[in-house]
């Protein structure tokens, strides 16, 4: 190992430069990485973190909540199903709203307080218990409410009187409060025109009842629903799945890359130092202390390339907290640089390959080292 | 070899530009559509569409501002639509305008709908079909197709009475009273100024927000910050692709240290070995740059409709010029070893 040490102090430039490559490509991945993850975080939070098993849409909305419109009664129908331990109506629309002499814009979700679809993730404060109250929530890339608030809504007041953890909707501020305060809103806004409608029902299964067996049973029972359990819920909303193709496609790109680099960077060394190797293997080094040495640099480059590179993003991400609210996963961290360094060492097989074809004879025909 | 890295990483900056464009203008269809109109939408909407609202009033006093050449109400509900002989359905946004511009046709009948051709891609819908909308599968007649109007999603355009009615079915609780549109587009009179013109139409109502088409794209949160984000990833890549170059030239300088000892011995000056260098740099990126744009633009042609790619000619110029100047800069990197190369090394 030192032999491989002296190399690497020796052309300091090359290895340094190596590892800037893949500490920049490093930087890239765990960012993109972190950043999908809270997209998705803040774009589902509001059905990921409800209380609910199974979540229940108009058969034409395509599990959208946005254009899911079902009548109140189907609440009843729904909890009538067997299977159904607790079934509670969600309304949902977006509207400006104004705090502090700010106007933002918010998601304003009417539900139960305490039945199905109330966010299990309260942080602070309490559930909202009258008309004039509310339950915040935001997400990483915008702030919800601070308790404490009063947010006018329409021609409403309403004081945030509890906050909860990654329960917004579609990555907007939210204001969950009673149905009876978003049914004033809605009158208010549409001049009495429009119907009271519902975009959900939550569902909580009676214990020991399969939520994706009940989703098809609700399906099946009641008219014109389509009823998901939570993960395919979550799965159905718009955006998720262009997200994880996108992304995906990103990170392909970015292991190849790595990989790619690594692996011809090692190779063209291995071809450059051939002579010296002949000349270890004349000299009493075995094949497998000379692939040792070949291996040794893949690690130590690629694996501080992954440090630096992981603490490039660390800090990217605390820098621009205010913009994307992203941080490093740990398990995600690790999976991803042992996937790095795998990648690296199956690429540096073109170069083991050529260091275990070295025939130590070499040394000894003529020109053999010239 | 070096070649084939920088391929690869041509490649993921094409795709990367691609998502980014693809993104931004998959995003804005519908609002490029109404050409270089001023956009009236209400003051508390921070220039989203779904948040804004106009009322009869606020309308008319728009219409009567002087400079005003004409005004059209604009609506959008999100929904989705059977599609013909299937039983798929598909998400959709439905437009209710009244002006027509260089992409969309004068306002079809009530009961029917200009397509944008998106849908058509995705399903085969031609004219003459129907439609099935919205919760209550309410029937829209396509009379015909436009381009590039995509919101996200492919959308639909119909005239204003027949978008209250589905709006009212499809989204209740965003329902506009009578008069009332979501936002007005605004034809500016002959020789009047635009950006004066919208001073004065926030001045005559109080509460609203005018803006021309740029303003309006840029305003939209999404497309800010997926450009920036984009933009940023770009630039770190584009210094990825500097250092593997750097890298490799400065394995290959090494190399040829000893070569490049007989060419000064030879009475060979450092300014042309730097011009040959420079020289090879340049070539090795252009034959990068030629493969791998290629292998992007097949790659992209696989991948799946809905995903939002777009490659377009100013992106892959950039590209071009980006990467050219960053190989050139990262072969210079081995500037000093080669100044530092004494003509007497070629002997011994």
């Amino acid at each position: 190992m030192r032999i491989a040490l002296r190399e690497m102090r020796r052309s300091k430039l090359r290895f340094a430069l190596l590892g800037g490559a893949v500490g920049l490509l490093v930087l890239l991945l765990l960012f993109f990485q972190a950043v999908a993850g809270t997209l998705v975080t803040a774009l589902t939070g509001a059905v990921d973190e409800a209380r609910a098993d199974v979540l229940v849409y108009d058969d034409r909305a395509r599990g959208n909540p946005v254009t899911s419109v079902l009548p109140l009664d189907v609440v009843d129908a729904v909890a009538a199903v067997e299977g159904v331990e607790e079934a509670a109506g969600i309304a949902l629309t977006v509207t400006p709203v104004t705090a502090d002499g700010e106007e933002r814009g918010a998601v304003l979700i009417g539900f139960d307080p305490g039945a199905p679809g109330t966010p299990a993730t309260l942080e602070q404060g309490r559930l909202p218990e009258a008309d004039d109250e509310a339950l915040s929530s935001g997400s990483g890339f915008e702030p919800g409410f601070p308790l404490g608030a009063v947010v006018t809504v329409g021609d409403a007041e309403i004081e945030i009187v509890g906050t909860a953890v990654d329960a917004a909707y579609n990555a907007t501020p939210t204001l969950y409060v009673t149905h009876d305060a978003f049914a004033a809103f809605v009158r208010d806004r549409t001049g009495g025109q429009a119907p009271v409608t519902l975009s959900a029902v939550a569902v909580e299964a009676a214990g020991g009842s399969d939520p994706t067996a009940l989703a098809e049973r609700i399906s099946s029972e009641v008219d014109g629903v389509e009823a998901l359990d939570k993960a395919a819920a979550v799965a159905a909303l718009p955006g998720i799945d262009t997200i994880d193709r996108s992304f995906g496609i990103l990170y392909v790109l970015l292991f190849l890359v790595v990989t790619i680099v690594t692996g011809v960077f090692f190779l063209i060394l291995t071809v450059q130092k051939r002579q010296a190797l002949v000349l270890l293997r004349a000299v009493g080094a075995e094949r497998g202390d000379v692939v040792r040495l070949v291996l040794f640099q893949v690690v130590l480059v690629v694996g501080i390339g992954v440090l630096v590179g992981t603490g490039l993003a660390g800090g990217l991400l605390a820098a621009s907290r205010d913009v994307f609210g992203s941080a490093l996963d740990a398990g995600t961290t690790i999976r991803s640089a042992a996937a790095i360094l795998a990648l690296a060492l199956l690429a540096a097989l073109g170069a083991v390959r050529r260091v275990l074809a070295i025939d130590p004879v070499e040394a000894t025909s003529p020109g053999g080292l010239s | 070899m070096v070649g084939g890295a920088l391929v690869l990483l041509v490649v993921l900056l094409v795709v990367l530009g691609g998502f980014l464009d693809g993104l931004t203008l998959s995003q804005t269809g519908a609002y490029r559509a109404q050409g270089e109109r001023l956009w009236v939408l209400s003051q508390d909407s921070e220039l989203q569409l779904p948040r804004s609202r106009l009322s009869a009033e606020v309308v008319e006093q728009v219409t009567a501002v002087d400079g005003v050449s004409e005004t059209g109400g604009i609506a959008a509900v999100s929904t989705t639509t059977s599609l013909p002989g299937s039983d798929e359905l598909a998400d959709v946004v439905v437009y209710g305008y009244e002006l027509a511009s260089d992409v969309l046709p004068t306002p079809p009948a009530a009961g029917s709908a200009v397509v944008d051709r998106r849908l058509a891609t995705l399903a085969d819908v031609r004219e003459g079909d129907t439609l099935a909308v919205g919760p209550d599968a309410t029937p829209l007649r396509v009379a015909g197709f436009v381009e590039d109007t995509t919101q996200s999603v492919p959308t639909l355009w119909v005239e204003m009475g027949t978008w209250r009615e589905l709006a009212t079915v499809a989204n209740p609780a965003g329902a506009l009273p009578d008069g009332a549109v979501q936002a007005l587009v605004v034809t500016p009179a002959a020789e009047t100024d635009p950006e004066d013109l919208a001073a004065r139409i926030d001045a005559a109502t109080g509460a609203t927000s005018t803006v021309d088409l740029d303003s309006l794209i840029d305003g939209q949160p999404s497309v800010a910050q997926q450009a920036s984000t984009f933009q940023g990833i770009i630039s770190v890549t584009f210094v990825v692709t500097l250092l593997v170059v750097a890298l490799f030239f400065a394995l290959l300088t090494l190399e040829r240290t000893p070569l490049y000892a007989v060419l000064k011995a030879l009475g060979g000056r450092s300014s042309d070995l730097v011009r040959g260098l420079t020289a090879q740099a340049l070539g090795i990126s252009a034959g990068a740059l030629v493969v791998g744009v290629a292998l992007a633009l097949a790659a992209v042609a696989l991948l799946p409709s809905d995903l939002p790619v777009r490659v377009t000619g100013g992106r892959l110029a950039i590209i071009a010029l980006g990467t050219l100047a960053t190989a050139v800069v990262g072969a210079l990197f081995t500037l000093r070893r080669i100044l530092r190369i004494d003509p007497a090394d070629a002997i011994g």
